[in-house]
């Protein structure tokens, strides 16, 4: 490990590098499941991002857990919304 | 490029950790423990000192659910596939539902109540309540329980349920959604219920307004029929 890089320092890291390749994805591909899929990444990041606030100070603090939860139900309500929509499109396209 | 917006990225939330390290919530979460009638600290989060923040997470999922049912078309959308088999002639499929519904039901249940002391809660609950309703929908079952009005009951139930606890705690402390008295453990304990049903039906239906095509996967028949 490098010299002064703690163990919340390196979480932090790799949760940010998560969101960034969430969100660079989400933009540049261009099939719509793998861009959810890569928004889903991004939501992985934030909660790594989270637990790592939730556990950097004296102990476990509720509060950052509990916004976690939030970001897993929002994920999974984004998600499904995404893939009905992205199935009624493909349908669309296949009609035409 | 990639790489410099990284750095910042990580400098940013580095920093941010740092700076806010004397603001733990942690020590006031511990000292509201006591006015508050949930033993585990996330479900007081969750429940009582950010209850606003769940009744929206809770209308986020329904407001998912209805814009999937609103785009699977007519007769509700939340029939099954003509083309998914019916498996539940099946005696092995039979079988194995029989054991495992009641089991996940009885799961769910005690994910719920646990959620009150230790790990869990509503949202694991709903959980493992999709789970189960996936299962008994993808051998067959038809979701008669969320078909009609009953369904759109169901799915409103943990927002309905939510919203009857916040004008309880207007009219009994004068404050929306205020839960600080004696009794209200119940309440809570009520409002997870209907929580987790309401959140279950509207992942359910979310799933099946998504397979309303299922069946057209390697099969170009059906897609005409």
């Amino acid at each position: 490990m490098i010299a002064g890089v703690t163990v919340t320092d390196w979480y932090l890291w790799v949760g940010a590098a998560l969101m960034l390749l969430g969100v660079a994805f989400a933009l540049l591909l261009g099939d719509r499941i793998r861009r959810l899929i890569a928004l889903n990444v991004c939501s992985g990041g934030t909660l790594v991002i989270l637990l790592t606030v939730a556990v950097a100070g004296d102990g476990p603090d509720p509060v950052p857990q509990a916004l976690a939860l939030t970001s897993i139900v929002i994920t999974i309500a984004m998600t499904g919304l995404g893939i009905v929509l992205s199935r009624r499109l493909d349908e669309r396209e296949d009609e035409s | 490029m990639c790489l410099l917006i990284l750095a910042g990225l990580g400098r940013a939330a580095t920093a941010a950790v740092t700076a806010g390290a004397g603001v733990s919530l942690r020590d006031e979460v511990a000292d509201a423990m006591a006015g508050t009638p949930p033993e585990h600290e996330i479900t007081a989060v969750l429940l009582d000192f950010r209850s606003y923040d769940t009744l929206l997470e809770a209308t986020i999922v329904l407001v998912a659910a209805v814009g999937a049912l609103s785009l699977s078309g007519p007769a509700d959308g939340i029939e099954t596939s003509a083309t998914t088999p019916d498996l539940t002639a099946d005696p092995a499929v039979r079988g194995v539902l029989t054991l495992l519904i009641p089991a996940l039901l009885l799961l769910a249940g005690w994910i719920l109540f646990a959620g009150s002391y230790e790990t869990g809660g509503a949202f694991q609950a709903a959980a493992v309540l999709t789970g189960a309703a996936v299962l008994a929908v993808l051998s067959g079952n038809r979701p008669r329980l969320l078909a009609g009005a009953a369904g759109r009951v169901l799915v409103t139930s943990g927002v309905v349920g939510f919203l009857v606890l916040a004008v309880v705690g207007l009219v009994g402390s004068g404050q929306w959604l205020a839960v600080d008295r004696p009794g209200a453990g119940g309440l809570i304990v009520g409002v997870e219920t209907v929580l987790a049903i309401g959140l279950g039906a509207g992942l359910t239906v979310i799933f099946l307004a998504i397979g309303r095509g299922a069946g057209r996967i390697g099969d170009p028949a059906a897609s005409a029929a």
